[in-house]
Protein backbone atom coordinates (compact mmCIF):
# COMPACT_ATOMS: atom_id res chain seq x y z
CA UNK A 1 0.00 0.00 0.00
CA UNK A 2 1.05 3.73 -0.90
CA UNK A 3 1.81 6.00 1.95
CA UNK A 4 -1.78 6.85 2.94
CA UNK A 5 -0.68 10.87 3.53
CA UNK A 6 0.58 10.94 -0.57
CA UNK A 7 -2.91 9.83 -1.05
CA UNK A 8 -6.02 12.46 -2.91
CA UNK A 9 -8.98 12.99 -1.36
CA UNK A 10 -10.86 10.61 -3.64
CA UNK A 11 -8.44 7.88 -2.97
CA UNK A 12 -8.78 8.08 1.25
CA UNK A 13 -12.08 8.71 0.92
CA UNK A 14 -12.49 4.93 -1.39
CA UNK A 15 -10.12 3.66 1.32
CA UNK A 16 -11.64 4.40 4.11
CA UNK A 17 -15.20 3.40 2.78
CA UNK A 18 -13.62 -0.01 1.39
CA UNK A 19 -12.07 -0.70 5.08
CA UNK A 20 -8.53 -1.13 3.84
CA UNK A 21 -7.36 1.94 6.18
CA UNK A 22 -9.94 3.20 9.40
CA UNK A 23 -10.56 6.80 9.88
CA UNK A 24 -8.22 6.66 12.82
CA UNK A 25 -5.48 5.72 11.26
CA UNK A 26 -5.74 8.15 8.55
CA UNK A 27 -6.61 11.39 11.09
CA UNK A 28 -3.26 9.31 13.21
CA UNK A 29 -1.25 10.07 10.37
CA UNK A 30 -2.54 13.80 9.69
CA UNK A 31 -2.17 14.73 13.58
CA UNK A 32 1.14 13.24 13.33
CA UNK A 33 1.89 15.47 9.82
CA UNK A 34 0.20 18.86 11.77
CA UNK A 35 2.76 18.08 14.50
CA UNK A 36 5.57 17.82 12.43
CA UNK A 37 5.49 20.51 10.04
CA UNK A 38 4.16 23.26 12.23
CA UNK A 39 7.16 24.56 13.15
CA UNK A 40 8.38 25.01 10.00
CA UNK A 41 4.87 26.23 8.13
CA UNK A 42 2.50 27.41 10.90
CA UNK A 43 -0.19 26.55 9.03
CA UNK A 44 -2.77 25.78 11.96
CA UNK A 45 -4.11 28.29 14.73
CA UNK A 46 -5.47 25.54 16.16
CA UNK A 47 -5.27 21.66 15.73
CA UNK A 48 -8.19 19.80 17.54
CA UNK A 49 -6.34 16.43 17.73
CA UNK A 50 -8.27 15.03 20.58
CA UNK A 51 -12.04 16.15 19.23
CA UNK A 52 -11.29 14.81 15.20
CA UNK A 53 -9.66 11.68 16.97
CA UNK A 54 -12.88 10.95 19.08
CA UNK A 55 -14.69 11.79 15.55
CA UNK A 56 -12.76 9.50 13.91
CA UNK A 57 -13.77 6.59 16.39
CA UNK A 58 -17.99 7.48 15.88
CA UNK A 59 -16.96 7.18 11.82
CA UNK A 60 -15.28 4.01 11.82
CA UNK A 61 -17.76 2.37 14.50
CA UNK A 62 -20.71 3.82 11.61
CA UNK A 63 -21.74 3.01 8.26
CA UNK A 64 -20.29 5.27 5.67
CA UNK A 65 -23.05 7.95 5.56
CA UNK A 66 -21.24 10.55 2.53
CA UNK A 67 -18.67 10.89 0.38
CA UNK A 68 -15.93 12.22 2.57
CA UNK A 69 -16.73 9.74 5.28
CA UNK A 70 -13.80 9.47 8.16
CA UNK A 71 -11.65 11.86 5.66
CA UNK A 72 -9.77 14.47 7.92
CA UNK A 73 -10.12 18.25 6.45
CA UNK A 74 -9.17 21.36 8.03
CA UNK A 75 -10.30 25.01 6.97
CA UNK A 76 -9.66 28.59 7.15
CA UNK A 77 -10.43 30.26 10.47
CA UNK A 78 -13.28 31.91 9.65
CA UNK A 79 -15.80 29.68 9.08
CA UNK A 80 -17.72 29.50 11.93
CA UNK A 81 -18.58 26.61 14.22
CA UNK A 82 -21.05 26.96 17.10
CA UNK A 83 -18.95 26.96 20.16
CA UNK A 84 -15.75 27.49 18.71
CA UNK A 85 -13.25 30.27 18.27
CA UNK A 86 -13.11 31.75 14.92
CA UNK A 87 -10.06 34.14 15.11
CA UNK A 88 -10.54 35.51 10.90
CA UNK A 89 -7.16 35.50 11.70
CA UNK A 90 -6.81 38.39 13.62
CA UNK A 91 -6.20 39.94 17.06
CA UNK A 92 -9.37 41.37 17.43
CA UNK A 93 -11.47 38.05 17.15
CA UNK A 94 -8.87 36.17 19.02
CA UNK A 95 -11.14 34.40 21.66
CA UNK A 96 -14.12 35.47 19.49
CA UNK A 97 -16.52 32.06 19.76
CA UNK A 98 -18.94 31.68 16.95
CA UNK A 99 -22.92 31.39 17.62
CA UNK A 100 -23.69 29.08 14.80
CA UNK A 101 -22.34 26.45 12.05
CA UNK A 102 -21.32 27.36 8.54
CA UNK A 103 -23.64 26.62 6.16
CA UNK A 104 -20.21 24.83 4.49
CA UNK A 105 -19.31 22.76 7.53
CA UNK A 106 -22.32 21.35 8.25
CA UNK A 107 -22.89 19.99 4.71
CA UNK A 108 -18.84 18.80 5.10
CA UNK A 109 -20.10 17.62 8.04
CA UNK A 110 -23.07 15.68 7.43
CA UNK A 111 -20.98 14.08 4.17
CA UNK A 112 -18.60 12.34 6.74
CA UNK A 113 -15.71 14.83 6.86
CA UNK A 114 -13.31 15.10 10.24
CA UNK A 115 -12.42 18.53 10.97
CA UNK A 116 -9.04 18.66 12.27
CA UNK A 117 -9.04 22.32 12.97
CA UNK A 118 -8.37 26.00 11.87
CA UNK A 119 -5.58 27.32 9.70
CA UNK A 120 -3.79 30.44 9.10
CA UNK A 121 -4.97 33.03 7.21
CA UNK A 122 -4.64 36.58 6.29
CA UNK A 123 -5.81 39.21 8.59
CA UNK A 124 -9.31 39.20 8.32
CA UNK A 125 -8.57 38.33 4.53
CA UNK A 126 -7.21 41.16 3.66
CA UNK A 127 -4.34 40.32 1.91
CA UNK A 128 -2.39 38.03 -0.75
CA UNK A 129 0.68 36.80 0.53
CA UNK A 130 0.54 34.81 3.94
CA UNK A 131 1.55 37.26 6.12
CA UNK A 132 -0.14 37.36 9.27
CA UNK A 133 1.23 39.77 12.24
CA UNK A 134 -0.85 38.11 15.01
CA UNK A 135 -0.88 34.61 14.46
CA UNK A 136 2.60 34.11 12.39
CA UNK A 137 3.62 34.20 8.87
CA UNK A 138 2.25 31.12 6.96
CA UNK A 139 5.47 29.56 5.10
CA UNK A 140 5.99 27.65 1.90
CA UNK A 141 6.15 24.05 2.22
CA UNK A 142 7.77 23.54 -1.08
CA UNK A 143 10.79 26.34 0.74
CA UNK A 144 10.11 28.07 3.81
CA UNK A 145 11.51 31.17 3.33
CA UNK A 146 8.51 31.54 0.23
CA UNK A 147 5.12 33.08 0.69
CA UNK A 148 2.46 30.44 0.68
CA UNK A 149 0.02 33.25 -1.29
CA UNK A 150 -2.89 34.30 0.74
CA UNK A 151 -5.48 35.04 1.76
CA UNK A 152 -6.01 31.16 2.32
CA UNK A 153 -2.49 30.94 3.60
CA UNK A 154 -3.17 27.79 6.37
CA UNK A 155 -5.24 26.06 3.50
CA UNK A 156 -2.21 25.90 0.67
CA UNK A 157 0.33 25.58 3.06
CA UNK A 158 -1.76 21.98 4.93
CA UNK A 159 -3.22 20.51 2.09
CA UNK A 160 0.37 20.80 -0.08
CA UNK A 161 2.01 19.26 3.00
CA UNK A 162 0.07 16.33 3.34
CA UNK A 163 -1.46 16.91 6.60
CA UNK A 164 -5.48 17.12 5.62
CA UNK A 165 -6.67 15.83 2.11
CA UNK A 166 -8.49 19.15 1.22
CA UNK A 167 -9.42 22.78 3.03
CA UNK A 168 -11.77 25.65 2.44
CA UNK A 169 -10.48 28.65 1.12
CA UNK A 170 -12.08 31.81 0.36
CA UNK A 171 -11.33 34.05 -2.68
CA UNK A 172 -12.39 37.70 -3.34
CA UNK A 173 -9.73 38.87 -5.13
CA UNK A 174 -7.72 35.34 -5.88
CA UNK A 175 -7.32 34.05 -2.25
CA UNK A 176 -7.91 30.83 -3.33
CA UNK A 177 -5.85 30.77 -6.55
CA UNK A 178 -3.01 32.07 -5.10
CA UNK A 179 -2.10 30.08 -2.44
CA UNK A 180 -3.00 27.27 -5.22
CA UNK A 181 -0.35 28.62 -7.70
CA UNK A 182 2.05 29.19 -4.77
CA UNK A 183 1.98 25.64 -2.74
CA UNK A 184 1.26 23.58 -6.20
CA UNK A 185 -2.56 22.70 -5.71
CA UNK A 186 -5.44 22.77 -7.53
CA UNK A 187 -8.32 25.47 -6.05
CA UNK A 188 -11.50 26.27 -7.32
CA UNK A 189 -13.26 29.93 -6.91
CA UNK A 190 -16.89 29.23 -7.84
CA UNK A 191 -18.92 31.15 -9.65
CA UNK A 192 -20.40 34.42 -6.89
CA UNK A 193 -23.35 32.66 -5.29
CA UNK A 194 -22.71 28.88 -6.24
CA UNK A 195 -21.93 28.46 -2.88
CA UNK A 196 -23.12 29.71 0.30
CA UNK A 197 -21.61 32.51 2.68
CA UNK A 198 -23.80 31.77 5.51
CA UNK A 199 -21.49 31.34 8.48
CA UNK A 200 -18.11 32.85 6.72
CA UNK A 201 -16.58 35.61 7.88
CA UNK A 202 -17.16 38.78 5.17
CA UNK A 203 -14.88 40.71 4.08
CA UNK A 204 -17.03 42.38 0.21
CA UNK A 205 -20.37 40.47 0.18
CA UNK A 206 -20.48 40.82 -3.60
CA UNK A 207 -17.33 39.46 -4.30
CA UNK A 208 -16.99 37.00 -1.76
CA UNK A 209 -16.48 33.25 -2.49
CA UNK A 210 -16.22 30.08 -0.91
CA UNK A 211 -14.11 26.94 -2.22
CA UNK A 212 -11.62 24.15 -1.82
CA UNK A 213 -7.83 24.13 -2.39
CA UNK A 214 -7.35 20.09 -3.08
CA UNK A 215 -4.22 18.02 -4.72
CA UNK A 216 -6.81 17.10 -7.76
CA UNK A 217 -9.20 18.22 -9.71
CA UNK A 218 -11.32 15.55 -8.94
CA UNK A 219 -10.90 16.39 -5.54
CA UNK A 220 -11.55 19.87 -5.92
CA UNK A 221 -14.96 18.51 -7.93
CA UNK A 222 -15.87 16.45 -5.22
CA UNK A 223 -16.01 19.56 -2.62
CA UNK A 224 -17.85 21.76 -4.69
CA UNK A 225 -20.57 19.10 -5.03
CA UNK A 226 -20.94 18.69 -2.05
CA UNK A 227 -21.06 22.56 -0.72
CA UNK A 228 -22.60 23.94 -3.67
CA UNK A 229 -26.60 24.94 -3.84
CA UNK A 230 -29.39 27.22 -2.36
CA UNK A 231 -29.02 28.10 1.17
CA UNK A 232 -32.17 29.61 2.86
CA UNK A 233 -29.76 31.15 5.21
CA UNK A 234 -27.87 32.76 2.42
CA UNK A 235 -30.54 34.54 -0.10
CA UNK A 236 -27.78 35.38 -2.51
CA UNK A 237 -27.01 31.55 -3.15
CA UNK A 238 -28.19 30.68 -5.91
CA UNK A 239 -30.30 28.08 -7.00
CA UNK A 240 -29.19 26.90 -10.44
CA UNK A 241 -29.05 22.88 -10.13
CA UNK A 242 -25.63 21.83 -9.34
CA UNK A 243 -24.02 19.65 -11.87
CA UNK A 244 -22.16 16.57 -11.48
CA UNK A 245 -18.74 17.80 -11.10
CA UNK A 246 -17.18 14.48 -10.44
CA UNK A 247 -18.37 12.92 -13.74
CA UNK A 248 -17.08 16.13 -15.92
CA UNK A 249 -13.76 15.14 -14.69
CA UNK A 250 -13.80 12.63 -17.09
CA UNK A 251 -15.42 13.71 -19.73
CA UNK A 252 -13.72 14.37 -23.32
CA UNK A 253 -12.15 17.84 -24.19
CA UNK A 254 -11.82 17.18 -27.91
CA UNK A 255 -13.23 20.06 -29.96
CA UNK A 256 -13.78 22.51 -26.77
CA UNK A 257 -12.42 25.68 -27.22
CA UNK A 258 -10.09 27.55 -24.99
CA UNK A 259 -9.40 30.82 -25.41
CA UNK A 260 -5.62 32.47 -25.25
CA UNK A 261 -5.84 35.67 -24.26
CA UNK A 262 -4.53 38.73 -26.39
CA UNK A 263 -3.91 41.45 -23.87
CA UNK A 264 -3.86 41.99 -19.97
CA UNK A 265 -3.05 38.64 -19.40
CA UNK A 266 -0.08 38.27 -21.12
CA UNK A 267 1.08 41.67 -20.59
CA UNK A 268 4.04 42.40 -17.53
CA UNK A 269 4.69 38.64 -17.53
CA UNK A 270 7.51 36.83 -15.96
CA UNK A 271 9.63 34.50 -18.54
CA UNK A 272 8.88 31.70 -16.75
CA UNK A 273 5.46 32.31 -15.97
CA UNK A 274 4.91 32.39 -19.77
CA UNK A 275 6.83 29.85 -20.69
CA UNK A 276 4.50 27.58 -18.18
CA UNK A 277 1.33 29.01 -19.83
CA UNK A 278 2.83 28.19 -23.27
CA UNK A 279 3.77 24.09 -22.37
CA UNK A 280 0.03 24.04 -20.87
CA UNK A 281 -1.48 25.08 -23.83
CA UNK A 282 0.57 22.83 -25.97
CA UNK A 283 -0.45 19.97 -23.31
CA UNK A 284 -4.15 21.02 -24.60
CA UNK A 285 -3.62 20.95 -27.75
CA UNK A 286 -2.27 17.81 -27.59
CA UNK A 287 -5.69 16.52 -26.19
CA UNK A 288 -7.81 18.38 -29.14
CA UNK A 289 -8.54 21.32 -27.84
CA UNK A 290 -8.62 24.24 -30.00
CA UNK A 291 -6.65 26.95 -29.31
CA UNK A 292 -8.46 30.94 -30.00
CA UNK A 293 -6.60 34.11 -29.32
CA UNK A 294 -8.87 35.75 -27.76
CA UNK A 295 -9.04 39.82 -27.80
CA UNK A 296 -9.86 41.08 -23.88
CA UNK A 297 -11.68 43.94 -23.28
CA UNK A 298 -10.78 46.64 -20.95
CA UNK A 299 -9.79 45.23 -17.81
CA UNK A 300 -8.45 48.14 -15.66
CA UNK A 301 -11.46 49.02 -15.69
CA UNK A 302 -12.93 45.82 -14.00
CA UNK A 303 -10.33 46.15 -11.49
CA UNK A 304 -10.88 49.63 -10.65
CA UNK A 305 -14.79 48.81 -9.79
CA UNK A 306 -13.11 46.20 -7.90
CA UNK A 307 -10.95 48.17 -6.10
CA UNK A 308 -13.93 50.74 -5.16
CA UNK A 309 -16.08 48.00 -4.46
CA UNK A 310 -14.13 45.85 -2.03
CA UNK A 311 -12.86 49.13 -0.33
CA UNK A 312 -16.22 50.39 0.60
CA UNK A 313 -17.72 47.21 1.45
CA UNK A 314 -14.56 46.43 3.54
CA UNK A 315 -14.66 49.61 5.46
CA UNK A 316 -18.36 49.49 6.12
CA UNK A 317 -17.87 45.52 7.47
CA UNK A 318 -14.56 46.92 9.63
CA UNK A 319 -15.97 50.82 10.23
CA UNK A 320 -16.95 50.32 14.10
CA UNK A 321 -14.01 48.21 14.90
CA UNK A 322 -11.31 50.98 12.97
CA UNK A 323 -12.92 53.55 15.48
CA UNK A 324 -12.99 51.58 18.36
CA UNK A 325 -9.63 49.47 18.54
CA UNK A 326 -7.17 50.99 15.50
CA UNK A 327 -4.26 49.38 17.43
CA UNK A 328 -5.44 46.11 16.94
CA UNK A 329 -4.99 45.66 13.23
CA UNK A 330 -2.10 45.32 11.64
CA UNK A 331 -0.32 48.29 9.46
CA UNK A 332 -1.58 47.10 6.48
CA UNK A 333 -4.86 45.88 6.69
CA UNK A 334 -5.40 49.03 9.27
CA UNK A 335 -3.99 51.33 6.07
CA UNK A 336 -6.20 49.64 3.05
CA UNK A 337 -9.40 49.62 5.68
CA UNK A 338 -8.77 53.30 5.80
CA UNK A 339 -8.43 53.75 2.07
CA UNK A 340 -11.92 52.15 1.67
CA UNK A 341 -13.57 55.29 4.23
CA UNK A 342 -13.08 57.30 2.06
CA UNK A 343 -14.75 56.12 -1.15
CA UNK A 344 -17.60 57.74 -2.17
CA UNK A 345 -21.31 56.00 -2.47
CA UNK A 346 -20.98 56.99 -6.12
CA UNK A 347 -18.46 55.86 -7.02
CA UNK A 348 -19.32 52.70 -5.27
CA UNK A 349 -22.80 52.33 -6.50
CA UNK A 350 -21.08 53.27 -9.72
CA UNK A 351 -18.71 50.60 -9.60
CA UNK A 352 -21.55 48.05 -8.82
CA UNK A 353 -23.55 49.38 -11.49
CA UNK A 354 -20.64 48.80 -14.21
CA UNK A 355 -19.93 45.36 -13.16
CA UNK A 356 -23.73 44.41 -13.72
CA UNK A 357 -23.39 45.81 -17.28
CA UNK A 358 -19.93 45.03 -18.00
CA UNK A 359 -20.83 40.92 -17.67
CA UNK A 360 -23.44 40.83 -20.32
CA UNK A 361 -20.85 42.18 -22.71
CA UNK A 362 -17.65 40.12 -21.45
CA UNK A 363 -19.40 37.11 -21.70
CA UNK A 364 -20.74 37.91 -25.26
CA UNK A 365 -17.32 38.96 -26.41
CA UNK A 366 -15.35 36.53 -24.95
CA UNK A 367 -17.11 32.90 -24.14
CA UNK A 368 -19.33 33.09 -27.96
CA UNK A 369 -15.46 32.60 -28.98
CA UNK A 370 -14.19 29.84 -26.83
CA UNK A 371 -15.42 27.68 -23.28
CA UNK A 372 -12.81 28.77 -21.39
CA UNK A 373 -9.72 31.04 -20.63
CA UNK A 374 -6.21 29.97 -20.05
CA UNK A 375 -4.72 32.77 -18.38
CA UNK A 376 -1.51 32.77 -15.73
CA UNK A 377 -2.70 32.87 -12.17
CA UNK A 378 0.68 35.53 -10.86
CA UNK A 379 2.48 37.56 -13.21
CA UNK A 380 5.64 36.05 -11.52
CA UNK A 381 7.20 33.07 -9.40
CA UNK A 382 6.62 32.66 -5.83
CA UNK A 383 8.12 35.42 -4.07
CA UNK A 384 9.65 35.21 -0.64
CA UNK A 385 8.48 36.75 2.72
CA UNK A 386 10.87 39.00 3.07
CA UNK A 387 10.74 40.37 -0.81
CA UNK A 388 6.31 40.60 -0.45
CA UNK A 389 6.67 41.98 3.62
CA UNK A 390 6.02 45.75 3.14
CA UNK A 391 3.66 46.14 5.73
CA UNK A 392 1.60 49.18 5.22
CA UNK A 393 3.85 51.36 3.78
CA UNK A 394 4.38 53.30 0.17
CA UNK A 395 5.27 50.36 -1.61
CA UNK A 396 2.17 47.64 -0.20
CA UNK A 397 -0.42 49.76 -2.84
CA UNK A 398 1.84 48.59 -6.44
CA UNK A 399 2.48 45.21 -4.77
CA UNK A 400 -0.29 44.06 -3.79
CA UNK A 401 -2.20 45.72 -7.10
CA UNK A 402 0.60 43.96 -8.84
CA UNK A 403 -0.29 40.31 -6.82
CA UNK A 404 -4.07 40.28 -7.24
CA UNK A 405 -4.05 42.16 -10.86
CA UNK A 406 -4.49 38.63 -12.79
CA UNK A 407 -7.10 36.81 -10.62
CA UNK A 408 -9.30 40.57 -9.13
CA UNK A 409 -11.23 40.37 -13.12
CA UNK A 410 -12.91 37.05 -12.40
CA UNK A 411 -13.72 38.18 -9.10
CA UNK A 412 -15.47 41.34 -10.04
CA UNK A 413 -17.11 39.50 -13.09
CA UNK A 414 -18.80 36.54 -10.88
CA UNK A 415 -16.80 33.81 -12.72
CA UNK A 416 -15.45 30.48 -11.82
CA UNK A 417 -11.72 29.77 -11.93
CA UNK A 418 -10.27 26.85 -11.50
CA UNK A 419 -6.36 26.96 -10.77
CA UNK A 420 -4.27 24.17 -11.74
CA UNK A 421 -0.43 23.28 -11.13
CA UNK A 422 1.46 23.31 -14.26
CA UNK A 423 5.31 22.90 -13.33
CA UNK A 424 8.09 24.45 -11.37
CA UNK A 425 10.30 27.37 -11.59
CA UNK A 426 14.24 27.41 -11.81
CA UNK A 427 13.84 27.86 -7.47
CA UNK A 428 11.55 24.81 -7.18
CA UNK A 429 8.80 26.65 -6.52
CA UNK A 430 5.21 25.59 -7.88
CA UNK A 431 3.93 27.43 -11.27
CA UNK A 432 0.29 27.09 -11.90
CA UNK A 433 -2.39 28.36 -14.66
CA UNK A 434 -6.05 29.40 -14.12
CA UNK A 435 -9.00 28.29 -16.48
CA UNK A 436 -11.75 30.65 -16.24
CA UNK A 437 -15.08 29.98 -18.12
CA UNK A 438 -18.93 31.25 -18.27
CA UNK A 439 -21.11 31.94 -14.96
CA UNK A 440 -21.88 28.25 -12.80
CA UNK A 441 -19.52 26.55 -16.13
CA UNK A 442 -17.49 25.03 -13.55
CA UNK A 443 -18.11 21.33 -14.74
CA UNK A 444 -16.28 22.69 -17.89
CA UNK A 445 -13.19 23.60 -15.92
CA UNK A 446 -13.20 20.39 -14.48
CA UNK A 447 -13.41 18.52 -17.20
CA UNK A 448 -10.29 20.58 -18.73
CA UNK A 449 -8.23 20.64 -15.37
CA UNK A 450 -8.75 16.74 -14.79
CA UNK A 451 -7.72 16.45 -18.75
CA UNK A 452 -4.84 18.41 -18.69
CA UNK A 453 -4.24 16.47 -14.89
CA UNK A 454 -4.29 13.02 -16.43
CA UNK A 455 -1.78 14.07 -19.12
CA UNK A 456 1.45 15.69 -16.93
CA UNK A 457 2.19 14.72 -13.38
CA UNK A 458 2.51 17.77 -11.18
CA UNK A 459 0.04 17.46 -9.20
CA UNK A 460 1.19 14.34 -7.95
CA UNK A 461 4.10 16.28 -6.41
CA UNK A 462 4.54 16.79 -2.62
CA UNK A 463 7.60 18.93 -0.22
CA UNK A 464 9.68 16.81 1.45
CA UNK A 465 9.41 17.11 5.26
CA UNK B 1 -13.45 63.25 -10.07
CA UNK B 2 -10.36 64.29 -8.47
CA UNK B 3 -9.17 63.57 -4.35
CA UNK B 4 -6.93 65.32 -1.81
CA UNK B 5 -5.81 63.78 1.22
CA UNK B 6 -7.93 66.45 3.02
CA UNK B 7 -10.72 65.18 1.49
CA UNK B 8 -10.09 61.88 2.37
CA UNK B 9 -9.54 62.35 6.26
CA UNK B 10 -12.51 64.33 6.40
CA UNK B 11 -14.24 61.56 5.19
CA UNK B 12 -13.19 59.23 7.82
CA UNK B 13 -13.18 61.95 10.69
CA UNK B 14 -17.35 61.91 9.34
CA UNK B 15 -17.43 58.43 10.31
CA UNK B 16 -15.55 58.78 13.42
CA UNK B 17 -11.55 57.85 12.83
CA UNK B 18 -8.93 59.69 13.11
CA UNK B 19 -6.40 59.10 9.84
CA UNK B 20 -2.43 60.65 10.63
CA UNK B 21 -1.94 62.33 8.02
CA UNK B 22 0.47 59.72 6.37
CA UNK B 23 -2.62 57.84 6.22
CA UNK B 24 -4.84 60.31 4.23
CA UNK B 25 -2.03 61.14 1.60
CA UNK B 26 -1.76 56.71 0.85
CA UNK B 27 -5.20 56.53 0.69
CA UNK B 28 -5.19 59.72 -1.45
CA UNK B 29 -3.03 57.98 -3.77
CA UNK B 30 -4.21 54.79 -3.67
CA UNK B 31 -7.56 56.03 -4.59
CA UNK B 32 -6.50 58.51 -7.55
CA UNK B 33 -6.50 56.48 -10.54
CA UNK B 34 -9.29 54.01 -9.93
CA UNK B 35 -11.65 56.60 -9.13
CA UNK B 36 -10.51 58.59 -12.40
CA UNK B 37 -11.47 55.09 -14.33
CA UNK B 38 -14.64 55.32 -12.28
CA UNK B 39 -15.11 58.87 -13.36
CA UNK B 40 -15.04 57.58 -17.16
CA UNK B 41 -17.42 55.06 -17.24
CA UNK B 42 -20.87 56.06 -18.67
CA UNK B 43 -23.49 53.11 -17.49
CA UNK B 44 -26.58 52.89 -19.03
CA UNK B 45 -29.37 55.18 -16.60
CA UNK B 46 -31.45 51.97 -16.32
CA UNK B 47 -28.56 49.80 -14.56
CA UNK B 48 -29.14 48.78 -11.10
CA UNK B 49 -26.67 47.05 -9.22
CA UNK B 50 -28.86 44.42 -8.14
CA UNK B 51 -28.76 43.16 -12.23
CA UNK B 52 -25.12 41.39 -11.26
CA UNK B 53 -26.91 38.40 -10.02
CA UNK B 54 -29.38 38.38 -12.96
CA UNK B 55 -26.49 38.91 -15.21
CA UNK B 56 -24.72 36.07 -14.36
CA UNK B 57 -28.07 33.99 -14.38
CA UNK B 58 -28.49 35.30 -17.83
CA UNK B 59 -24.84 34.63 -18.77
CA UNK B 60 -25.13 30.71 -18.17
CA UNK B 61 -24.48 28.42 -21.28
CA UNK B 62 -27.93 26.90 -22.48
Amino acid sequence: MSDPANWTLVEAAAAVAAKKISSVELTQTAIARAKAWQPKINAFIALGADEALAAAKRADATPAKGKLHGVPLAHKDMYYRKGRVASCGSAIRRDWKADTTATVLRRLDAAGAIDLGTLNMAEFAFGPTGHNYHHGHCRNPWNQAHMTGGSSSGSGASVAARIVYAALGSDTGGSIRMPSFCNGLVGIKPTWGRVSKAGAMPLSWSMDTVGPLTRSVADAARILGIIAGADPEDTTASAVPVEDYEAACGKSVAGMRLGLPQGYFDQNIDGQVAASIEAAAKVFEKLGVKLVPVKMPDLDAINAAGTMITGAEAASAHRAWLAEMPAKYSDQVRARLSTGLAIPAVAYLDALRNRAAAIPGFIADVFGQCDALLCPVSDRPVPTIAETDVGGGPAMGPLLAALTRLCRPFNVLGLPSLSVPCGFDKAGLPLGFQLAGRPFAEATLFALGAAYERETTWSRMAPQA
Amino acid sequence: MSFDPQSVAAAAKALGIALSQEQADAAAKSLAAPLAKIASFRVDFDVEPAHYAAALDKGRAR
